[in-house]
């Protein structure tokens, strides 16, 4: 299980370096993937372009996923997750600067399994990003199911 | 009832009456004169048949006494020859008997009718004996004659000889069929329908020109109302029932005074008015003929004058449903007319304001729709530097720690307060961009519970300080409740953060009424404010206080107000310096409810 890695898909280099320090300090095991737009993520997700020959039943064990991003947003990746049968149930995180209620709804309707907005005080990001990983890679119990 | 079908039906149902009453006053009227008409023609009739009824009893009276005076008859010498002159120069007699003075019969003309008689002595016949007791010559009564055996009226008269001594009597049977003929020769047509009839003074008849039979019955008429009135000796006439014919009669009467005789002429009043029936007909027909045709016509007219009205109407209708590019272009200077063109230019100005009203609308929707991209952009891409900032002087202070001395430290961490307070002014200002534009969710909220949940909050996050609380227990209103709360939270907060420094700090949420309208109010006896200033609290980014005495943004009031600004309420201050302030707010006039000023210690 721990072998499984993490995507994170993040567009800004400060956000995804923090992250990552985040998930190092607290020896988060997983290997992390980033993706730095909508395109990259899904052609991770369903081993095509970049990632073409990668096997896509190795579905990630967590899915980081910004709002805002270039070229597809962080809803059109959720949408085309959530539509493949592959990615159907893997975990996403919706990890975004929004507080805005209408991108929680539309978010939770598309089938997010958590919507965390990324705190600005670097202490309470650790611990958000730590409560993260804690809980969607350890506490939480996944179906097994193996290609 | 629609238009088209209630106007020409009450046309219609107009000309229909007025057919009717005029058939009926036509139909009265042409009664009248018909009926009128056939009496004048019976009374003209009856003249007459009388008079040729008088004449021919005159002539046969004058012929009989004539030939009475006659020597051969006199001395009964040739009485059969001269009998047969009579009859054969006259044609007013049958047959004509002579008798001797004891009645018994001497000779009787036609020979071929005496070889008939019966009985040859006739003094028991009631006019033998009036002869004899008078002297005189006597018209008998209807009677059945010895000879023929059938109903027949004789003359009678007296024979004298020469020294005036009665030596026989000298009778002429009157032809009864002449008499029925005579009426219809003096009316100068053939009496088919209206006849003339004869009676004697007894009310038999006597001869009638339409029924022979009735004189061979010796038919007694004299329960005829006419026949009554002529035996009575009174000429006349009128409408009246005949009981023997059992029908109703038109008649007109005249007596015979000297024979005691009566003579009528009548016509059955169904006859006589037959042509009525004609006249009701022809004018009931052609009374709904040319209602029918007035009705089409009306009918039509109406539809052509209603329909402008119908087209109205769907128009009207269309635009009640929105659609303003309809237009009538009904002419004409008529009221419909004018109502058309005010109508048309009425859709023409609505198209022109609603067109300006849409280009507004659309102008305020991109206005807002950058607004909103603006913040969102706000909420996203001004963030994220600030993490960066903070992320990584955190990550200098830590992994760096020992390179840096003091006051680098120091400075490390007034640019972390930096990014906080940044942060801070970013999610004020979008909570305010936020309440201006989320949609309202009119709502039943008690203003009393939630002030209770805010204080409750605000008590736990700072157990070590005493406050005297007091907040209304009811406080109904219509409002967005999230809204109204974040609303509650910048007062309260506000009071709970000013009246910090007081060692009996008391804060009251309450209400009051004034002219009618609810106001709340948040109270406080914390560090007030110069009223001078008053007008500057609502304004975002003013601040009475500086951030060392107080922290905050500035933003909160501005937020309240555009809270309750867009329920329709208002807010405003009262205050003075180190005397608390009170913040009175109404929530919108139209959403109150009811209000329980209960106060909790």
């Amino acid at each position: 299980m721990a072998s499984k890695p993490i995507l994170l898909v993040e567009d800004n280099p400060d956000d995804e370096e923090l992250i990552l320090l985040a998930l190092k300090d607290h020896k988060v095991a997983n290997d992390v993937v980033v993706a730095h737009d909508g395109v990259e993520a899904l052609e991770y997700l369903f081993a095509t372009g970049r990632y073409a020959g990668r096997d896509p039943a190795k579905t990630p064990a967590l899915v980081l996923l910004d709002l805002k991003l270039p070229k597809l947003s962080g809803f059109d990746v959720l949408k085309r997750l959530r539509e493949d049968p592959r990615t159907k149930i893997t975990p996403v995180v919706i990890l975004t600067s929004s507080n805005e209620e209408e991108d929680i709804v539309t978010s939770y309707q598309l089938g997010t399994n958590s919507f965390v907005r990324k705190p600005i005080e670097f202490h309470e990001f650790q611990k958000v990003v730590k409560e993260i990983g804690v809980y969607w890679l350890l506490v939480n119990q996944p179906p097994i199911l193996e290609s | 009832m629609r238009l088209t079908v209630k106007l020409p039906a009450i046309v219609v149902g107009a000309i229909l009456l007025t057919a009717i009453a005029g058939s009926v006053v036509s139909i009265v009227i042409g009664r009248q004169v018909l009926r009128q008409a056939a009496l004048d023609d019976n009374v003209n009739n009856v003249n007459l048949y009388a008079s040729a009824v008088r004449f021919y009893v005159a002539s046969a009276r004058s012929i009989l006494a004539t030939t009475a005076e006659l020597p051969q008859l006199r001395n009964f010498a040739r009485p059969r020859e001269v009998a047969a002159l009579v009859l054969a120069h006259s044609d007013v007699f049958e047959y004509v008997t002579l008798l001797t003075p004891d009645g018994r019969v001497a000779m009787q003309e036609p020979r071929a009718l005496e070889e008939r008689l019966s009985h040859r002595d006739l003094s028991f016949s009631a006019w033998f004996g009036e002869v004899r007791r008078t002297d005189r010559m006597v018209v008998s009564d209807l009677h059945i004659s010895p000879t023929t055996q059938r109903p027949t009226i004789v003359i009678a008269t007296p024979v004298r000889a020469a020294d005036g001594r009665t030596v026989g009597i000298l009778t002429g049977a009157l032809k009864l069929g002449e008499l029925s003929e005579i009426g219809s020769l003096a009316s100068g047509r053939p009496a088919r329908i209206e006849s003339g009839y004869v009676t004697d003074r007894r009310g038999l008849i006597i001869a009638h020109q339409t029924r022979p039979s009735y004189v061979e019955n010796q038919t007694d008429f004299s329960a005829v109302p006419s026949v009554g009135e002529a035996l009575a000796g009174k000429d006349g006439s009128g409408e009246n029932f005949n009981p023997i014919e059992n029908e109703q009669k038109l008649a007109a009467y005249v007596p015979l005074p000297d024979l005691g005789w009566a003579v009528v002429y009548s016509v059955p009043t169904a006859i006589a008015l037959a042509p009525l029936d004609a006249l009701t007909r022809g004018i009931l027909s052609a009374s709904a003929a040319l209602a029918a045709l007035m009705g089409i016509g009306v009918f039509v007219s109406i539809r052509r004058t209603v329909a402008p009205i119908a087209r109205l109407t769907t128009a009207a209708q269309t635009v009640a449903t929105g659609d303003l590019n309809i237009r009538l272009g009904i002419g004409g200077n008529d009221e419909i007319g004018t109502l058309s063109r005010a109508f048309d230019q009425m859709t023409g100005r609505l198209q022109e304001s609603r067109a300006a009203l849409e280009e507004k609308t659309a102008q305020l929707v991109e206005a807002n729709k950058e607004l909103e991209s603006f913040s969102y952009s706000v909420s996203h891409d001004l963030r994220a530097p600030l993490r960066a900032i903070d992320g990584f002087g955190q990550r200098l202070l830590e992994v760096c720690r020992d390179k840096l001395d003091a006051s680098a430290v120091h400075y490390l961490d007034r640019i972390r307060a930096g990014t906080q307070i940044m942060a801070h002014l970013i999610d004020d200002l979008l909570d305010l961009s936020r309440v201006s534009r989320t949609k309202l969710n009119i709502q039943p909220v008690n203003l009393g519970a939630v002030a209770q949940r805010i204080a409750t909050e605000l008590q736990r996050d700072e157990p070590q300080r005493r406050i005297a609380l007091s907040i209304v227990k009811d406080g109904s209103v219509h409002g967005d409740e999230r809204l109204l709360e974040i609303a509650l939270r910048n007062l309260l907060g506000n009071a709970w953060k000013f009246s910090a420094k007081r060692e009996h700090a008391r804060v009251e949420f309450g209400v009051t009424r004034q002219d009618g309208n609810t106001i709340f109010f948040v109270r406080d006896n914390g560090a007030g404010f110069d009223m001078a200033y008053a007008d500057k609290l609502f304004a975002p980014f003013q601040r009475l206080h500086s951030a060392v005495e107080f922290p905050g943004t500035g933003i909160g009031l501005a937020t309240v107000r555009r809270i309750l600004q867009r329920h329709g309420g208002r807010i405003w201050a009262e205050a003075a310096m180190d005397q608390g302030a009170t913040f009175y707010f109404t929530v919108g006039k139209g959403a109150e409810h009811g209000i329980k000023t209960d106060i909790a210690g």
